[in-house]
């Protein structure tokens, strides 16, 4: 700052407006704080603070007070205000937290006319100021505190920040009486646009006006980080220069930054009259100590505004920015739900069959989510997309520069490509900016094969503002046509062109999480896809068994029908007679009929096995042990087969019907493939634990912690390389009529059986000497 | 070995109904070899160390317990029987079983029909070529 001070025309001493001025290539170096100058409806006078002693008093303190300026330098206050006007005024300053400010102190007659005059009084770093308002004259004065306290509940009530907006410039014009109030609210980029009032009927709308960042002065933005209100109530009022320029207690021009009566810019006025405006009241709006907007009020007309009425604003103008900060992050909270059910729902789509492209249709789609333009999803090729996007080969151009940009890391920070003027960092897009001068981008996967893509027309694009052209001053300022919202305006959109709304941490945060949903969905799909494989592979290798089956051995007996079909059509073309032997034929037909049944009921069987669902219930082996005997019609004591329980079966998590139906199976091959004079088949069980001969290292699977059922006997053995053989459907180590025959898909059915159950099936044996069945009943606990 | 002992046709089929068919083929076209029938590869294994000649073998593949490949190893690592000929007449023709069969050194595949009497002409190809279209 010092240096910029060097080279303006008052960087030899005390600014004045008055003297000095600004230019619109200096206004940002204004001293607004130390104007130099005030309104002339009222009197500043400065003091200091120990001895009331004036230091500084404005010129007009002749006019409205009768006392000339210098008869009141080095005098006590009581010069103005009599004893007991500065008796009170002492008191009220050693009692109230005056420091940077201002209060209504008191109402007095002074000066010659004694007239009636408010007094309000602050104090800005060991100097007094005293601003002296003429009272106005006697009026109903409305219930400010009411009104107040009604604004507030309205306020509370809002549910947007723009509803929130809305409800302050009511409520304050409400206040004022203001012709048209107005909320600034400014954006990351310094610019400001209007985006709520409330305004005369007949006053054309500014709604929606934007303007570059330089109309309001970076020095007046930092006073309205300090002064919750700034009155002007009459913008072509003449100013008064304070008397002398300098403070002689600090040498500098006098701090006014909280006083009501502080001088205006030139270029402030000068707009405001350019747009016709006779007084204005501003309001600041902050959020955690940054100036997030204003409230502008103006009138058509001057206008007082009474320490009332101000006092008011004021305590608004702090209630409102006390409810922003939560208006704005529940507003915040509500985009980033939206956003966030939107990709969700989206994504539920994509995750029945992995297409990203399902995020651009039906809705919702990813325009339901980010506010975008239009959006684009890129996989295996091609791209798909919904809304406002850039051709298809501006698209592949584009893909091909994002790329580099994206792939580098899988880091979240450099999967994301986010710039809200695509044109100045990527020229080819100049093209198009209309449609995307704002791009935000995902890579989904290090190699960037999978992308999403957000667009955003250019801001001026989506903006017109339709401020009517009459509004024009018909003789403007000396500064031209400049000073006008409508040349804010162009100046604005020119600042903006091919350039888009920034993308907010919170849009970016949700673009990142989509991200992370989707690799985490493509990875989940990639494993669910793998399992589905195997899965098919293993049931298509169980089709392709049962096809084997059908060929072969469904076919065995109808060959044998259609042997003997066929010789006994011949012997009777032949005119043999229906002898002995077509009698064996026709019953070598019914035998083969009766075969093939059996063989079809099996294979039925084992189908519906494989897709039945249990019904597991705590189960008493022993109970369901006692029925399976019952169905082999085979009582423990029969004296063709022993059936041996050494001790009684423990209960156990199952399905009743199909554990009989294991049992079934394992008992009859034992008792079958017997072939001792006395055969016997032993039910028993392994605790986890428990040591026992039965079980072989070499032939037992990896089963840990869990009880092992055995069904035991002392037949005739299967031989080691028979052993994964017996498992096969209607693979039968035997010839058909050895060992009573069978269809060879009982132990088929049991492993299915205990498969099912979640548990395994195998065998030791020893040739000539018994088999052992062991079986579990639950899935294997992990680990083991 | 016994030179003198006639050659015989063996016969690998353990369904009762087939080898009936074959049996039927042979007695039309009237092969002047006896019929020896095993009904699984152990036996056919068995019937290798008999002494006995044979002429051709009529294999099988789907036999209870080994399949018809094993026995046909065997015979082709067996040298009094490497060289006879072996013909699969099987009731799979899927590759996989052909191939195996190829690969343990059979002479021919064929597939069993449901028909009586394309088996029937079937085998009758295959006895009247191999005993007497092919030289002993």
């Amino acid at each position: 700052m010092e240096t910029v001070l060097n080279d303006v025309p008052w960087s030899a001493g005390p600014y004045s407006i008055k003297r000095h001025g600004v230019q619109i290539a200096n206004c940002d170096s204004e001293p607004v704080q130390t104007p130099g100058c005030i309104q002339s409806h009222g009197v500043l006078v400065a003091f200091r603070l120990e001895d009331l002693e004036i230091q500084q008093v404005s010129e007009n303190v002749g006019g409205l007070l009768g006392v000339e300026a210098g008869d009141l330098m080095g005098k006590p206050l009581t010069a103005v205000l009599g004893e007991s006007g500065a008796h009170r005024l002492k008191a009220f300053l050693a009692s109230e937290p005056i420091e940077r400010n201002p209060l209504y102190c008191q109402t007095q007659a002074i000066g010659t006319a004694q007239a009636a005059f408010h007094l309000i009084v602050h104090s800005n770093d060991g100097v007094g100021l005293l601003e002296l308002e003429p009272s106005a004259p006697d009026a109903a004065e409305p219930d400010y505190y009411s009104l107040v306290k009604k604004s507030i509940v309205r306020l509370q009530g809002a549910a947007s920040v723009q509803d929130f907006c809305q409800v302050a410039c009511d409520e304050v014009r409400q206040l004022t009486g203001l012709d048209r109030v107005m909320a600034y609210f400014f954006h990351e980029d310094g610019s400001g646009e209007v985006i709520a009032e409330a305004r005369r009927e007949d006053l054309h709308s500014w709604l929606g006006l934007h303007y570059p960042a330089h109309d309001i002065p970076q020095p007046a933005r930092e006073i309205f980080k300090r002064i919750w209100i700034r009155p002007l109530p009459d913008a072509a009022g003449a100013l008064s220069e304070m008397i002398p320029l300098a403070n002689p207690h600090t040498g500098r021009g006098l701090d006014m930054t909280y006083c009501g009566l502080r001088g205006a810019s030139v270029m402030y006025t000068e707009y405001l009259r350019n747009m016709g405006v006779g007084a204005s009241l501003t309001l600041s709006m902050r959020r955690a100590g940054k100036l997030w907007g204003l409230i502008a009020g103006h009138h058509v007309t001057a206008t007082p505004f009474p320490w009332q009425v101000r006092a008011a604003c004021e305590l608004l103008a702090q209630t409102v920015s006390l409810q922003l900060a939560y208006v704005e992050e529940r507003e915040h909270e509500r985009y980033r739900a939206r956003m966030q059910t939107a990709h969700l729902t989206a994504l539920a789509r994509v995750a029945r069959n992995g297409e990203l492209s399902r995020l651009t249709q039906p809705s919702p789609t990813l325009l339901d989510g980010i506010q975008c333009g239009g959006a684009a999803v890129y996989q295996q090729d091609e791209w798909s997309t919904v809304g406002d996007v850039p051709g298809s080969s501006e698209l592949r151009e584009l893909d091909a520069w994002l790329r580099p940009l994206l792939s580098s890391s899988a880091a979240d920070s450099q999967s994301l490509y986010a710039t809200d003027r695509l044109s100045e960092v990527h020229a080819a897009a100049a093209g198009y900016a209309e449609v995307a001068s704002g791009l935000l981008a995902v890579s989904m996967s290090k190699t960037a094969r999978q992308l999403i893509v957000w667009f955003r027309p250019a801001v001026a694009q989506t903006v017109s503002w339709a401020g009517n052209p009459s509004e024009a001053p018909t003789v403007p300022g000396p500064h031209g046509p400049r000073l006008t919202p409508r040349a804010s305006f162009a100046l604005w959109q020119e600042s903006v062109a091919a350039r888009s709304l920034p993308w907010t941490t919170a849009e970016r945060e949700a673009a990142l999480y989509l991200r992370t949903l989707v690799m985490d969905l493509v990875v989940s799909r990639a494993e669910e896809l793998g399992a589905l494989n195997s899965e098919l592979a293993s049931s298509n290798e169980e089709l392709d068994a049962f096809a084997y089956v059908a060929s072969h051995d469904l076919k065995e007996p109808l060959r044998g029908i259609h042997r003997h079909a066929a010789l006994l059509k011949k012997d009777i073309q032949a005119g043999r007679a229906l002898d002995t032997q077509a009698l064996e034929r026709l019953e070598a037909v019914t035998r083969l009929t009766v075969r093939m049944d059996g063989l079809l009921d099996a294979l039925l069987h084992f189908s519906r096995v494989g897709r039945l669902e249990l019904q597991p219930q705590m189960e008493d082996l022993n109970a369901v042990l006692v029925e399976s005997i019952e169905m082999l019609g085979t009582q423990p004591t029969d004296a063709r087969c022993a059936i041996r329980i050494p001790r009684p079966l423990p209960r156990v998590l199952g399905d009743r019907v199909r554990i009989r139906e294991i049992f079934t199976n394992l008992i009859s091959n034992g008792i079958k493939y017997n072939d001792k004079a006395e055969r016997w088949v032993e039910v028993g069980y392994i605790e986890p634990h428990e040591t026992t001969t039965l079980l072989l290292a070499s032939d037992t699977p990896a089963v840990r912690n869990q009880t092992i059922y055995y069904v035991r006997d002392n037949g005739i053995g299967i031989a080691v390389k028979h052993r994964a053989q017996v498992f096969g459907i209607f693979k039968r180590l035997h010839t058909r009529d050895a060992f009573g025959g069978g269809s060879g898909a009982g132990l088929t059915i049991a492993r299915r059986l205990v498969e099912r159950h979640g548990g395994l099936l195998w065998l030791t044996s020893a040739l000539g000497q018994g088999s052992t069945f062991f079986f579990t009943l639950a899935a294997s606990e992990s680990g083991g | 070995m016994n030179p003198g002992t006639p050659a015989a046709v063996l016969v690998v089929e353990d369904s009762d109904e087939d080898f009936a068919t074959t049996a039927d083929a042979a007695a039309r076209l009237q092969v002047p070899y006896p019929l020896v029938r095993v009904l699984t590869a152990d036996d056919g294994c068995a019937a290798l160390m008999t002494g006995q000649r044979f002429r051709l073998v009529i294999l099988d593949n789907s036999l209870p317990g080994d399949q018809g490949d094993l026995f046909l190893s065997a015979l082709r690592s067996h040298p009094m029987h490497c060289r006879v000929p072996v013909v699969a007449f099987t009731a799979s023709g899927r590759q996989p079983d052909r191939d195996v069969l190829h690969a343990a050194g059979v002479n021919a595949f064929h597939v069993k029909s449901v028909s009586y009497e394309d088996n029937l002409w079937t085998l009758e190809m295959i006895l009247n070529y191999w005993l007497r279209a092919v030289a002993d």
